[in-house]
């Protein structure tokens, strides 16, 4: 029995440690197109930043496929899957499969803006992007989009001592995960270290002869010898679109619950597709590195012939922004248009926090400078207990005994300022 | 020199011109002192100006921690808190538990010292080596609890240090709150923050403390723990705390009922026997490294007090609101929140109260003069009043200022005003039991008060006062003579195997000093402790935490230095020896046939002060003993 | 089944011996933040809430962990960590439903309870009041919650969608 794995990224790997505890005697064999065992790439601002060493990156080394007995394709690109024949076409050869597990991943785009190409502009998706800016020696910043990796490499280069400047399109830094509010104090933390933000900006143009000099916006000119576009992904589904996989409509790869595409003995995991959301059910990308390890194991488990459902992604960002502790979970404010959501909020010049309730239960959390209970909140959220039981349960010791963490979440419900009245 | 087992500075805060500085502690301080009161002492008597206004800007208000806290020996956890009295006009103390003196010292400080007076009402906040005054506008004006919930909401983990409105409005007996449920209540150090506009000291901190030798500290921590759960008192106390005394002292009829004149009330064992823990409490809650846990967390189920939910049923509140005020059980529980988000000392504030309603029996205060009945047993009267004294309204505004100078300004009521030096007495009625802790009432460095001089042997079983006031009954065997960790020369004179008796002078003495040294290294007075843990035990954890050798006799030697640092700041503040007798009640009233004679507590008294060293007649201490000391005055 | 840190609630009255404890015998330090068993306490509820590291089978840590340094030892199921690799991102102690993970703020690493690597837990043997047992439990950490809750909080989670979504065609041949 052999199980082919495209990708060599945390999904791919989990799913390969999966099949390999289930199935101890089955075939395994991943491909990738880098050349490098697996690593995280949550953590390539921290190496930018000097925090981590290069090889601290590595969550695998190439002895370690050796010893799960995995069998490894790297630096090589799939040409085609034909699903007929059951095998994935690579450059030097072909790979019959029994079973196919798609984690391809996704890749960092760039706009095809004017001057993109010079030298000078960079993404930040992995170890080689990392290395070229490093060697790059940037000194002028200009970072293009504020979500997570924009935001971390904006800290990074300011300790290394690049003068650094962030644009955002919409109107507040990492709006995916944080309103208006928290991502003001955000906003606020990284202009006190020294980072400009420029929010409701876009970038029209780069400049320069050669190599990168400077950036147009479309309200001024900024010079600058670097550039790092962090505006967001593109799933890699070109060549499971052509090998007939479903895509779905937000652009990844339509699966189950279990993890199986349109074609049987095929599976997806990780940024490639479209998960859904344990909160709402509704269809969403989760591109979380938790979200493709989980989902990576589930399909590790049904490929392997051990039924398991994945219960939907969760949106957990844990950011230690200029040394506060950002956390965002679950719905935002700005992500639920249609449903009214009530607020709580708290603030103090040392640290914020707001809860988003949904008809009497907690559909999401961001906090800035709390690290106790936040275990608590996230199982408040994922369980979908209704306020009024979590007031019953505190009032009643037995039952508080036997569910602990929901005193951990007291604190958030009852302190100061604007308490909810259950 | 690097400082083992401390936190290492003192930090001193300036609310006038908001100037911090950071004194580091040296061996020198260090020793002389060892921690807790012997720090506030030391630094007392030698920075506060004589003659300062209590309530005015000069005063200094000390926060030290004992020696031990921030370790798990068994119940290190003691913070002192001192300054000028605005009750007595002398050294006011007192003492409390919890967890606020981990995070001091914690953060790096083994002592706080606040000076000056800030512009607009603040808090200070701190957090390691960051210090903040910051404004309190939003918190002034709220109870103590609101202040907690607020403050703990905005900066995670501090321990809280506050007043209550009761502090804000100089309650001459307003207290300091230790978080929710524990505080420095007597001697109203709470009106000297609220003079100093401090509404509350928040504080956490994330140093480690470094024991000298672990691995022989760790060995001190297993002994005093083997010591204290070989107490007499110990599994008793577990179980109820201090709550086994209350039946005791009211077959004794030396309960505080209804302002000392009863001795003791008809129900007293139904409302206040140590069953009602039973009834309302179910679980236990401990301080800071504590092996003993006698709090009870308090809950009212049904009834006009249903809800209420407290850290309660200890002796002090049901003595002072069901004996004094004569109230039932589930309001003195009620009295207990309210005193504990007041900010105001549960002894006093139940004295004032029986007070006034004393007057009102005798017709001395009228429906007018109150602007309601008043009368002993009436829970609706007690608590309008408290909170009238509190907001200081009406009669409360005359009240507030303690029952000496209440009844000063009144013009009557002198007979009724139980107090020592201006402090209000607590429970035990003289009259009823005579014993080490009455004369201590007398001898206190901080007026009427038993909790200074509590002795190792002291029991609840005997009440026979067959001996001139000079001895009581020892009522042990000799085992428990022969353990108790007292100098041998010293313990013959103490106590009478033969004829059963302890020395009244001489055990007060060694008691005081014994406390003292427990104050000043940070653990508690509770009997399992007192009985078992003395200087030898102390010298042995100490010396293994701190490296700075120290034989039971140099700490005992050090607490007694600090007593005699206390008395002479009283005595330059004015101390006299007429102030240093019982309300004139205990002398003539006889209770149960009995009066104190005074003529005979004299005489004890001088033997006390011989015992110390001090001139019997102006209680002055003597030269020889201030040499012996390494005392040089000012 | 392996012995673990077993805790009756009802019986711990906050004393906080046992942090200390931990704190001076893993961290060499005397601070109750660098325990790995922390008690939650709450006076508003009452509660004095030892909580340690239930060593769950399906552990939330481990999920989050950015750097994959989270695995369960299969042996005796312990869940342990790699802290050369930590980066200290925190994502393993917002994950952990029991706030049973401490960051030690001097390393910036998060560490969790190893049962005094393999030995006797100290904490157990110092607490005075047996809240704390080291025991073999019928079953412990998160699922006993989890039945527990399911128990008391009788709420239905709303159906996991259905295995076949519509559309999906099923193709192709497998061997």
């Amino acid at each position: 029995m052999r199980t082919v794995i495209i990708g060599n990224g945390v999904s791919g790997n989990k799913a390969a440690e999966t099949i390999r505890r289930q199935k101890p005697d089955w075939e395994v064999v991943m491909i990738s197109r880098e050349a490098l065992p697996a690593y995280s790439a949550c953590a390539l601002p921290d190496c930018l930043a000097g925090w981590v060493s290069r090889d601290d990156l590595f969550i695998k080394s190439f002895s370690d496929y050796r010893e799960l007995s995995i069998r490894t394709e790297f630096g090589k690109e799939v040409r085609l899957i034909d699903t007929a024949s059951c095998e994935v076409v690579l450059e030097d050869r072909k790979i019959e499969y029994d079973r196919l597990i798609l984690a391809s991943g996704s890749r960092a785009l760039i706009p095809p803006l004017t001057g993109v190409m010079l030298e000078g502009n960079f993404i930040l998706k992995s170890v080689f992007d990392l290395e070229r800016i490093m060697a790059h020696r940037p000194k002028q910043v200009v970072i293009v989009g504020s979500g997570n990796i924009g935001v971390e490499a904006a800290e990074a280069l300011e300790l290394r001592g690049c003068e650094v400047t962030i644009i955002e399109m919409l109107d507040r830094v990492m709006p995916k995960v944080f309103d208006e509010k928290p991502s003001a104090i955000i906003r606020r933390l990284l202009e006190e270290n020294g980072v400009r933000v420029l929010t409701g900006e876009k970038v029209m143009e780069v400049r320069g002869s050669g190599k990168v000099e400077g950036i147009i916006t479309d309200a001024r000119e900024i010079p600058c010898d670097t550039v790092i576009w962090a505006v967001g992904v593109r799933q890699n589904v070109e060549t499971a679109r052509e090998a007939g996989i479903d895509i779905g409509s937000l652009g990844g790869i339509k699966v189950n619950s279990r993890m199986e595409t349109n074609i049987e003995g095929i599976y997806a995991c990780g940024d490639c597709i479209e998960s859904f959301s344990l909160v709402t059910r509704r269809p969403e990308l989760s591109l979380l590195w938790p979200s493709a390890k989980r989902q990576g194991e589930i399909a590790g488990l049904n490929c392997s012939g051990k039924p398991a459902e994945y219960e939907g992604s969760f949106t957990l960002v844990v950011e230690e922004i200029c040394g506060k502790n950002c956390v965002s979970m679950g719905s935002t404010g700005g992500m639920q248009n249609d449903i009214q959501l009530q607020v709580i909020e708290n603030e103090d010049k040392d640290c914020y926090f707001r809860l988003l309730l949904d008809n009497g239960r907690i559909a999401g959390f961001q906090g800035i400078g709390h690290n106790e209970g936040l275990g608590a909140i996230m199982a408040l959220i994922k369980t979908k207990t209704q306020l009024s039981e979590v007031k019953r349960v505190l009032e009643t010791r037995e039952l508080l005994t036997m569910v602990p963490w929901f005193a951990g979440a007291a604190r958030y419900l009852m302190g100061g300022g604007d308490s909810y009245e259950f | 020199m690097e400082l083992y087992g401390y936190g290492g500075s003192i930090l001193e805060i300036d609310l006038t011109g908001n100037k911090v500085k950071k004194r580091v502690l040296t061996p020198e301080f260090a020793r002389s002192g060892i921690g807790g009161i012997g720090f506030n002492a030391k630094i007392l008597y030698e920075e506060l100006p004589k003659g300062a206004d209590p309530l005015g800007e000069e005063n200094i208000l000390v926060f030290g921690v004992g020696a031990l806290v921030g370790t798990p020996y068994p119940t290190a956890s003691r913070t002192e808190a001192s300054a000028k009295s605005p009750l007595t006009g002398q050294f006011g103390t007192s003492n409390s538990g919890a967890f606020f003196g981990l995070q001091l010292k914690a953060a790096g400080y083994d002592a706080l010292v606040i000076k000056g007076k800030a512009q607009k009402p603040v808090y200070v906040l701190i957090d390691d080596d960051s210090i903040a005054v910051r404004e309190a506008g939003d918190l002034w004006g709220k109870d103590a609890w609101e202040t907690i919930d607020l403050l703990r909401a905005r900066h995670q983990g501090v321990e809280v240090a506050l007043i209550g409105p009761a502090g804000e409005r100089l309650v001459r007996f307003a207290s300091i709150e230790n978080n929710y449920f524990d505080g420095w209540g007597r001697t109203g150090l709470g009106a000297v923050m609220g003079s100093k506009l401090l509404k509350a000291v928040a504080v956490r901190g994330s140093k480690t403390i470094k024991p000298f030798d672990p691995r022989i500290f760790i060995e001190k921590i297993k002994e005093g723990r083997a010591l204290i759960q070989s107490a007499s008192s110990y599994t008793a106390f577990c179980q109820y705390g201090t709550l086994n005394a209350t039946i005791p002292y009211g077959n004794f009829k030396a309960t505080s009922a209804h302002n000392f004149t009863k001795g003791t009330l008809p129900d007293w064992d139904k409302t206040a026997g140590k069953q009602v823990v039973d009834e309302y409490s179910d679980r236990h809650v401990a301080c800071q490294s504590c092996i003993i846990a006698c709090g009870h967390w308090t809950e009212i189920k049904e009834g006009k007090y249903k809800g209420v939910k407290v850290k309660d049923l200890e002796i002090t509140p049901v003595m002072s609101y069901a004996a004094t005020v004569g109230l039932d059980t589930e309001p003195t529980i009620k009295a207990t929140e309210l005193c504990q988000r007041y900010g105001v000392d549960l002894v006093s504030s139940g004295g004032v109260i029986g007070f006034a309603m004393e007057l009102c029996q005798q017709g001395l205060l009228t429906r007018e003069d109150v602007g309601y009945d008043l009368e002993f047993g009436n829970d609706d009267a007690a608590f309008k009043l408290l909170e009238d004294i509190v907001y200081r309204r009406g009669l409360g505004d005359i009240l507030a200022e303690g029952v000496k100078r209440a009844a000063e300004r009144l013009g009557k009521g002198r007979e009724s005003a139980i107090h020592v030096k201006g402090l209000e007495l607590p429970f035990i009625d003289p009259r009823g039991r005579w014993s080490t802790w009455t004369l201590g009432m007398l001898t206190n460095i901080r007026g009427g008060d038993f909790l200074r001089c509590r002795n190792p042997v002291e029991n609840l079983r005997y009440n026979e006062n067959k001996y001139d006031f000079k001895k009581e009954r020892f009522g042990f065997k000799k085992p428990m003579y022969d353990a108790l960790d007292m100098p041998d020369d010293l313990k013959k004179k103490a106590i009478d195997l033969e004829e059963d008796t302890v020395d009244i002078a001489v055990m007060s003495r060694w008691a005081e000093d014994l406390i003292n040294l427990f104050n000043a290294i940070g653990i508690c007075i509770r009997p399992p402790v007192l009985e078992k843990v003395g200087p030898t035990a102390l010298a042995g954890a100490y010396t293994a935490l701190t490296g700075l050798k120290m034989t039971p006799e140099e700490l005992m030697k050090s607490a007694e230095k600090t007593w005699n640092l206390m008395k002479l700041f009283n005595l330059r503040e004015g101390e006299n020896t007429s102030e240093i007798r019982f309300p004139e009640r205990y002398y003539k009233v006889p209770l149960c046939e009995k009066v104190v004679d005074e003529e005979k507590v004299g005489r004890v008294l001088e033997e006390y002060y011989k015992a110390r060293g001090w001139d019997p007649v102006t209680t002055i201490p003597g030269k020889e003993k201030l040499r012996e000391l390494g005392i040089e005055e000012i | 089944m392996d012995k673990r840190i077993v805790i009756d609630p009802g019986k711990c009255d906050g004393c906080g011996i046992c942090e200390l404890v931990c704190a001076a015998g893993r961290s060499g330090t005397w601070h109750p933040a660098l325990s790995r068993i922390k008690v939650k306490k709450d006076p508003i509820w009452s509660l004095n809430l030892p909580v340690v590291c239930s060593h769950c089978e399906d552990a939330p840590c481990g999920s989050a962990c950015l750097m994959n340094i989270i695995d369960k030892d299969y042996s005796t199921g312990l869940t342990l960590r790699v802290l050369s690799r930590c980066i200290g991102c925190r994502a393993c102690q917002v994950s952990c439903p029991f706030d049973a993970c401490t960051y030690d703020y001097r390393s910036e690493k998060v560490v969790n309870c190893d049962l005094c690597e393999g030995r006797a837990p100290e904490c157990v043997s110092c607490c005075p009041t047996g809240a704390l047992r080291y025991e073999r439990a019928e079953y412990f950490g998160e699922e006993k919650l989890k039945a527990a809750a399911r128990a008391a909080i009788i709420e239905e989670a709303e159906p996991v969608p259905d295995k076949d979504t519509p559309g999906l065609k099923r193709s192709g041949g497998v061997k």
